[in-house]
């Protein structure tokens, strides 16, 4: 059982937010936006997520705060309806749910490490590798765009159909992922802080031993 | 010409066994020789556990870096220029990449059969109304996790949560390192860890030696690479034993050395012949062949124990050609080699028949090695005394006379224990004073079985491996719980005992935790009894169906679930089926094959009151806690406890051989007192003194008193003819001075093995030469008179 489908989410989300906010404020092109990612600062959101499972028959809405800090941090923290957070330190992969369990090292799983190898892929903004990854579609109508991402690798196709991302100007409305069963995932963001200078304190208790991703 | 024909003959001969045996000989030494191998399933059980486990064969190689990335990198080349050894059975340097998929296709179609490990009690409480709706909640929480969307993929078919629970188990199973790419690292980073485990026993030092060469071979090329920045260092049984035996191997050669020079200089100083000197050493060397020969041909191996301990004793037989060499040497003219031969050949049968049966005991334990020392005793005895008497005198010839020097030794010798005659009754009290001191001490004895009184361990080696297991694991590796049983399924069955048992213990404190096969698999009757208690709950499907709909489910969505329970239960997962596996590595560390038994082990974390786990266990069948240093403890005081048997069933055997001899008290206890007396009072001596004696204390006592049982009968058979007792005091001497410089030297060994062999071996065989007169003391005749025949 491995939140691959929520790092895609939580990750993408970070580096188009990042992205958003430090490149052109209406990028027209791929490489723009590309090349504003690898100039991004830190990021702060608040996110909306609907979930529409074929399993359930109705959506599950979760609410929480996403942080990003260049470059390889970012954590993705569940406030409602059940407290969890999930926490990327470079190849530091974690997460913790409201139980008060011990949290989970997913740092040796290989789809974590699949997905990581990926989200530095598009951090460093390295296009060719990035399409190499992913089939990648670039649309914008200024100042809307609109980023689709359809993996290649095959462990990641097993899950995940697409990734959308749309935004207006510098800031990222909404991401979509269609996972292969049909289950769709909707993130919608509010609240963006795009350019958030993280101070060390925050930054140990976000990202700090023990308290790392702290469910509170 | 008859003279070289034999000489030829002989040579042939040696050839010829030479050929045979070199290339079968091993010096390595096997621990399940000196493991019992009956008289109980436990010892056999703990002995297969010591030593052909994966834990005695596995390794753990860490190599030390300024930085995680040099430690990926060297980690992986390290592993890359061992992987593939032939000395490997297995080498792993990170996690299977394929082990999620392996652990969906073996377990996701039996979830069901590992609901729960008391399904009775908590099935009927899952599958209730209430527990049902409960399920769903969170389930539907988890649905909303970072992890849903990999849960939604199984939860249809799996609304219980079975294999996710499953998974959970498993993660307890599984390495806790860190992993970089593929790689596992020590929680600093900075430590690349490498696990092995060589197909031979970590034991078997010469299968261990090449390839402890090799890894530091491949090792230096890594860390060359890295502009020598790196270190390695490694945990595991194999170093400890390699590094005995080299440390032992490199006492030995300057001690055998020395050894050599000194007994060549005693015997050329006696004989003051080179030609006589290689024909003292004849029937030794010659025994020790014929004996590996027919040792080989016998047992097809021989161990590296066996040899060393029969060889040495061998080494002591070196009595009988200078007995011969004395005798002829000291003889009239005209008596021919071979009658002196004959003359002396009672005396000589007789201490070799002694000395035969003073080992012979050791056949009757249950130690393979002790048999196999006990076989190569008796043949080897037996094959230097026919030697010495049949081959020898035809190399002698019939015009040597001894040197005069060695002449008036002889003599003098000879009078100082004559001298001793008129002081009979004061050597006789100091003799019964000396026993009954003796003996009276003996209840205060205090034997000291630890391995490492045997052999301490090098401290440095001790703290490199106690690094390496601190990086990698919590778990203890000396301790561990066994369950065993009659087939891998009541082995299982019974594990699932020690689970429920240790996980109590963890929830008083007695245990931090527990790595256990359950966490892989059940015994079938559980695995049955979870069907059969999800199978007991009418409509279970349509009862799922309508609670997780209350929970906001669609009931169609859980089609999977229903078509799982209607589908019946799938086969049980068996042992055999999880090691034949892609998944069997993780469990081959914890399953002890023992013939048609078997065995499986638990992995101790944290242990804190080691009796109060013990309790635990206790009244399982089939389950002991191991505790590896007391095992080995054991092992030892069962050694120590077979070879003091051995020395009173031995002394037993050898004053019966006497009294047929003899047919005498008095001339059967006048050879037989003096060796026993010195027995007596090295082992007073050790009691008094407060010194722990152990194995290889009392093993050497044995030895000692075999040769000096020896000089009381050599004493007793030439009491009566001035000649034969001035070569036979003669002789005593040189003997018991070459033994003093072949094995007293021993003494001067860092290695507490050698040095315990080398100080009883020296002070008691000094110790019976000194006593030796006691034996004509005892026989309370007249001195022995000049033979006019014979001192002509």
């Amino acid at each position: 059982m491995r939140p691959l489908g929520a790092f895609a989410r939580g990750a993408a989300a970070c580096l188009l937010l990042a992205g958003a906010a430090a490149a052109d404020p209406s990028p027209a092109t791929l490489e723009a936006l590309m090349a504003g990612m690898a100039r991004a600062a830190g990021v702060r959101a608040e996110y909306r997520e609907v979930k529409e499972m074929a399993l359930l028959s109705a959506p599950i809405e979760t609410r929480g705060v996403l942080h990003f800090i260049p470059p390889d941090r970012m954590l993705r923290r569940t406030l409602e309806p059940q407290v969890s957070a999930l926490l990327v330190d470079g190849r530091r992969v974690e997460y913790r749910d409201a139980s008060g369990s011990a949290p989970v090292d997913l740092s040796a799983d290989p789809s974590a490490r699949e997905f990581i190898d990926n989200f530095t892929t598009i951090f460093r903004g390295d296009l060719p590798a990035l399409r190499e990854k992913y089939e990648v579609r670039f649309e914008a109508e200024p100042p809307r765009w609109r980023l689709v991402l359809e993996p290649r690798d095959a462990l990641l196709r097993r899950f995940v159909a697409s990734l959308t991302l749309e935004g207006e100007g510098e800031t990222m409305r909404e991401m979509r992922m269609v996972e292969q069963d049909g289950d769709r995932t909707t993130t919608h963001f509010g609240r963006v802080e795009t350019d958030h200078a993280y101070t060390a304190q925050e930054i140990h208790e976000l990202f700090g031993s023990g308290e790392a991703g702290g469910t509170q | 010409m008859r003279k070289l024909a034999l000489a030829a003959a002989l040579l042939l001969a040696a050839a010829a066994m030479l050929a045979y045996v070199a290339p079968r000989i091993e010096f390595g030494t096997d621990i399940a020789s000196f493991l019992p191998d009956s008289g109980g399933d436990e010892s056999v059980l703990l002995s297969r556990l010591l030593r052909d486990t994966e834990l005695s064969r596995t390794m753990i190689l860490s190599v030390g870096a300024p930085d995680e990335a040099t430690a990926v990198a060297s980690g992986r080349a390290l592993g890359e220029a061992l992987r593939g050894h032939p000395g490997l059975a297995w080498l792993r340097s990170g996690p299977d990449p394929e082990l999620p998929r392996q652990v969906y296709e073996l377990y996701f179609p039996r979830r069901l059969l590992f609901l729960s490990d008391a399904p009775e009690r908590e099935i009927p409480a899952l599958v209730s109304e209430d527990g049902l709706r409960e399920r769903a909640r969170q389930l539907r929480q988890d649905l909303a996790s970072p992890a849903g969307t990999l849960l939604a993929e199984v939860a249809a078919a799996d609304p219980l949560g079975a294999f996710r629970a499953l998974l959970e188990r498993m993660r307890g199973a599984q390495s806790t390192l860190r992993v970089e790419q593929g790689q596992f690292l020590a929680g600093d980073g900075r430590h690349a860890i490498l696990f092995l485990a060589t197909r031979a026993s970590g034991f078997d030092t010469a299968a261990q030696k090449p390839l402890l060469r090799d890894i530091a071979a491949a090792f230096a090329q890594v860390d060359a690479a890295h502009g020598g920045a790196l270190e390695l260092e490694q945990s595991g049984l194999a170093r400890y034993v390699v590094a005995g035996e080299q440390r032992a191997q490199g006492d030995a050669l300057w001690i055998a050395s020395l050894s050599f020079l000194g007994v060549g200089a005693i015997l050329l100083g006696t004989l003051r012949s080179a030609g006589s000197l290689a024909l003292t050493l004849l029937p030794g060397v010659f025994g020790i062949l014929i004996t590996t020969t027919v040792g080989l041909l016998y047992y097809g191996r021989l161990d590296g124990l066996t040899l060393a301990f029969g060889t040495t004793l061998l080494g002591l037989t070196i009595d009988y050609p200078i007995h011969l060499l004395n005798h002829h040497a000291m003889s009239p003219l005209h008596e021919s080699a071979r009658a002196v031969a004959r003359r002396i050949a009672p005396s000589l049968g007789l201490a070799a028949g002694t000395t035969a049966a003073s080992y012979a005991g050791l056949a009757a334990t249950s130690l393979p090695g002790f048999r196999q020392i006990a076989f190569f005793s008796v043949v080897g005895v037996a094959a230097t005394f026919a030697f010495t008497l049949l081959v020898l005198p035809a190399f002698l010839s019939d015009a040597r006379r001894l040197p005069e020097g060695s002449r008036r030794a002889a003599a003098a010798f000879a009078g100082a224990v004559l001298g001793l005659e008129p002081r009979r009754r004061m050597l006789t009290l100091f003799a019964i004073g000396l026993a009954l001191a003796s003996l009276a001490a003996l209840p205060k004895i205090r034997w000291q079985d630890e391995l490492s009184a045997l052999s301490a361990p090098d401290p440095a080696l001790v703290a490199e491996d106690q690094r390496v297991r601190g990086r990698v694991s919590p778990f203890d590796g000396n301790r561990f719980a066994v369950a065993v049983g009659a087939d891998a399924d009541e082995a299982v069955a019974r594990n699932d005992l020690v689970y429920e048992a240790l996980r109590s213990s963890i929830e008083r404190g007695e245990l931090e935790g527990v790595r256990s096969l359950h966490d892989l698999i059940w015994s079938p009757d559980l695995q049955d009894r979870n069907w059969r208690a999800l199978a007991a709950t009418p409509d279970l499907a349509g009862r799922v169906e309508r609670a997780f709909a209350a929970e906001g489910f669609r009931p169609e969505a859980l089609r999977p679930f229903r078509e799982a329970l209607a589908a019946g239960p799938p086969a049980p997962l068996r042992l055999g089926e999880l090691r034949a596996s892609e998944l069997g590595g993780l469990a081959g560390p914890m399953i002890l094959d023992l013939g048609e038994r078997t065995g499986v082990v638990t992995l101790l974390r944290g242990l804190d009151d080691l009796e109060a786990v013990e309790r635990a266990l206790a009244a399982l069948p089939g389950v002991r806690l191991f505790d590896q240093q007391s095992f080995v403890t054991g092992v030892y005081r069962e050694f120590r406890d077979a070879t003091v048997r051995q020395m009173l069933l031995g002394s037993g055997l050898v004053l019966g051989v006497l009294l047929l001899r003899y047919r005498s008290l008095r001339l059967s206890l006048a050879a037989f007192l003096p060796s026993t007396l010195v027995a007596l009072a090295m082992l007073g001596s050790f009691a008094l003194l407060g010194l722990r004696p152990n194995l290889l204390h009392a093993m050497s006592i044995v030895l000692v008193t075999g040769q000096g049982s020896d000089y009381g009968i050599f004493v007793v058979d030439s009491a009566d003819r001035a000649r034969d007792f001035r070569a036979t005091m003669l002789s005593l001497v040189v003997s018991c001075f070459t033994t003093l410089c072949a094995y007293g030297t021993l003494a001067l060994s860092e290695e507490p093995a050698l040095r315990a062999i080398g100080l009883v071996t020296g002070c008691g065989i000094l110790c019976c030469l000194l006593l030796s007169p006691l034996s004509f003391v005892l026989l309370a005749r007249r001195p022995p008179q000049p033979d006019p025949e014979h001192d002509a």
